[in-house]
């Protein structure tokens, strides 16, 4: 899987070599029309970075850029469609073309929304919410967090499921209220 | 769900989880999966797109202000009446204590101490924000009544226009038309600021209609005033935040003492002298005070327990 990168490639090699499999990869995710304007973003974001440190895996990196992209593009559109739940708001990430300053209810429901993702969570129960807290937010890799908490990659992946499967329903359905 | 979508669904939750620290051969086998069928990123981006949410959300901190779960105070108005005055604070849901209650439905009573603020939602779904040192009750039979008895209170009211939604506070009334509105309570005098939609003022002859960014300020005396307020600064006590525009010192010393929990008085040289300011109240009672008065150009003493606030 980890090839050995003796001397990596800069990222605006693999992007301009690559560019034919990392468009068809935005077709398939269903990016449609917006494939050749997320590649220009991403383009520009490369070319912004220029000069600093390369990451380890320039392919893997390019992947996660596009779909990141993609993925902005997609809540934004879901934000701007649903009003009442902007979270989003009060972090500070201002979205272009709605207010800067949240209304008392807006801010009111982004406050509630916080509070209960951080209840939801804590609903999972120990150890799901600790590996779920450890993954999504820290960033640790499931065999640490089985070190860590002296448990099974196994049944760290398992609580993972249980807990990702739980908070992603949990957050359709308020969506759909 | 048919199993297809439901193993679809399954395998779209895996990538989710998976995606998150994928190399090179990863990408490659997810852009493989997409590609094997289309509605396999449809079943992906709802996912991902509900995960980004809640973890954008989860690296929030929890907001400033403490909220508490509330448990209400249960009064039976015939126990009060015929045995003793007890007022046992029962850790009940409103909720769950409504379905249960059998015949005469009991007032319900939520209290908070000076300093603490808490959130509740109330049978009709109607949410109620608490400030420190508050009383409201829910009168008994009518989960659209509520009687806000002293202290300040914040609703997000659930518009129903065949059931108003009424506030009684002293004299007056407050009927609601769809609404997020704020009241204060201190003895006779209130104070009413609308965030949305519109409340109807009412005290005896009186009759007034408040919009968005109006308030209105009725003294001890039964004097009614209206002004304006930014509709973001309705309740911005929720925030840990203070906002005035030209208000009586007193209403700022009583707003002080509600969110410190420390009384605050007030010199009579200073009565009617008026303020406008923002005022922050994420610190100790003592340094919010202190930068309270000094913005207010006033001197604030040490005075018994609490606060006296005199002429510089």
């Amino acid at each position: 899987m980890n090839a050995k990168n003796a001397a990596p490639e800069t990222l605006e090699a693999v992007f301009l070599r690559d560019r034919a499999r990392l468009l068809g990869f935005l077709a398939r995710a269903g990016a449609g029309a917006e494939a050749e304007d997320l590649m220009q973003e991403a383009w520009l974001r490369i070319e912004s970075q220029r000069g600093r440190e390369e990451p380890d895996q320039p392919l893997s990196y390019l992947y996660r850029l596009l779909h990141n992209l993609m993925l902005d593009r997609r809540r934004s559109e879901v934000r701007s469609a649903r009003r009442d739940t902007e979270w989003a708001d009060i972090s500070g990430g201002s979205v272009p073309g709605t207010s800067e300053e949240p209304d008392t209810d807006r801010r009111m429901i982004a406050e509630e929304e916080i509070r209960a993702v951080h209840a939801a969570v804590t609903a999972l129960g120990e150890p799901t919410a600790t590996i779920f807290r450890r993954h999504r937010i820290d960033g640790i890799v499931q065999r640490r967090i089985a070190e860590e908490l002296g448990l099974g990659v196994s049944t760290v992946e398992k609580h993972l499921r249980r807990a990702y499967a739980a908070l992603l329903d949990w957050r359709s359905m308020r969506d759909e209220a | 769900m048919t199993d297809a979508n439901n193993r679809i669904r399954q395998e779209a939750l895996d990538w989710v989880i998976r995606l998150r620290h994928a190399d090179a051969a990863d990408w490659a086998a997810f852009d493989a999966w997409l590609g094997a069928d289309s509605a396999h990123a449809d079943a992906y981006w709802p996912l991902a797109t509900a995960d980004a949410d809640v973890a954008a959300a989860l690296a929030q901190p929890l907001p400033s202000a403490e909220v508490i779960a509330l448990e209400p105070v249960r009064k039976r108005r015939w126990l009060a009446a015929a045995l003793l005055p007890i007022a046992a604070s029962i850790a009940l849901a409103v909720g769950l204590w409504w379905t249960l209650a059998p015949g005469a439905i009991p007032d319900t009573v939520f209290e908070t101490r000076a300093g603490e603020t808490r959130e509740a939602s109330l049978p009709d779904g109607t949410r109620v924000a608490l400030n420190g040192d508050t009383r409201l009750v829910l009168e008994g039979a009518d989960p659209r009544r509520v009687r806000l008895e002293r202290g300040e209170a914040r609703f997000a009211v659930v518009h129903r226009a065949d059931a108003p939604f009424v506030v009684s506070v002293g004299a007056a009334q407050l009927h609601d038309i769809g609404t997020v509105f704020d009241v204060v309570r201190d003895g006779a005098a209130v104070r009413v600021a609308v965030a949305e939609g519109a409340v109807q003022y009412r005290e005896d002859a009186t009759s007034l209609r408040l919009n968005p960014g109006d308030s209105l300020t009725r003294g001890a005396n039964g004097t009614i005033r209206t002004a304006r307020i930014a509709p973001a600064d309705v309740a911005a006590w929720r925030a840990r935040r203070l906002t005035y525009d030209q208000v009586p010192l007193e209403l700022v010393a009583a707003d002080l003492a509600r969110a410190t929990g420390v009384p605050v008085t007030l010199d009579t040289g200073l009565a009617g002298r008026r303020f406008s300011g923002g005022l922050h109240l994420d610190a100790p009672p003592e340094a919010v005070i202190a930068r309270a008065a000094a913005l207010m150009g006033v001197r604030a003493r040490r005075d018994g327990t609490g606060w006296r606030l005199s002429e510089r």
